[in-house]
């Protein structure tokens, strides 16, 4: 790992943890004492690990694998894992584009079965990830490659914007993304 | 305190500031069951992001 690499690492673990706790400053009342955010750790994977049995996920995506490329490749990345007591609700990771102006997020699952958030993880991880993007001086959000219109329309609820990449939800070999976005 | 740690603690006070706003935004009607269980793609979670193609071998290093 380069010097300017591990630099940014250990710069951004400052800022990930900062943003960490002002979003759970933020979070209401209800949520105190019961909802820890914290960032994807050994502990989480494992958790997360169970989620690939569940005849109810959605989607099939190795937090593990995943997560560890992840991490290497983008020193400066946006990660969340979302805790009630101790069930893991839901783990997040995005990243800012080059110049820092913008922070989108690249993929966020909520626990498949029996979650005590559910209904509230991905309002959870959005302010957490707009506190990052602030932390980092972005001035914009990117929610990226939203699946169907259901999806677009949950975010267009809490301000964001959609908009069309080259072709629409189904084009595997879009050269466009699609995203939603909103200003910070 | 020296004027460039007033500045960051005026900036993090902001900040803040910004959140508790937002936060009142997104909570303010309650837990919504119409939450997807999961957003983006995984298949392009590690595609190039448009303004990083101008530099791929600096990017998120610095």
């Amino acid at each position: 790992m380069q010097a300017t690499h591990l630099d940014a690492e250990r710069r951004y673990e400052l800022y990930r943890s900062e943003s960490r706790q002002y979003a759970q400053a933020a979070l209401p009342q209800k949520y105190k004492g019961a909802v820890s955010l914290k960032g994807i750790d050994p502990r989480s994977l494992a958790r997360a690990k169970a989620w690939e049995a569940s005849e109810r996920r959605e989607v099939d995506w190795n937090w593990t694998k995943g997560y560890e490329v992840y991490s290497l490749r983008y020193p400066k990345r946006f990660e969340l894992a979302i805790w009630k007591d101790d069930i893991l609700c839901g783990l997040s990771i995005g990243r800012p584009s080059y110049n820092g102006s913008r922070l989108r997020l690249d993929f966020t699952e909520r626990a498949p079965d029996n979650c005590p958030l559910r209904g509230q993880v991905m309002q959870i991880n959005l302010l957490a990830a707009e506190s990052y993007a602030l932390r980092i001086g972005a001035n914009e959000m990117r929610i990226m490659h939203p699946s169907n219109q259901e999806l677009v329309n949950y975010y267009a609820r809490h301000g964001y914007k959609y908009v069309k990449g080259t072709m629409d939800f189904d084009d595997a070999h879009e050269r466009n993304p699609h995203y939603l976005y909103k200003r910070l | 305190m020296s004027s460039a740690e007033k500045s960051h603690t005026e900036k993090m006070k902001d900040i803040q500031d910004k959140l508790k706003k937002r936060s009142e935004e997104i909570f303010k009607d309650g837990p919504d069951f119409d939450e997807p269980q999961y957003t983006g793609d995984p298949s392009k979670v590690f595609e190039e992001d448009e303004s990083d193609s101008d530099d791929t071998n600096s990017k998120q290093s610095s």
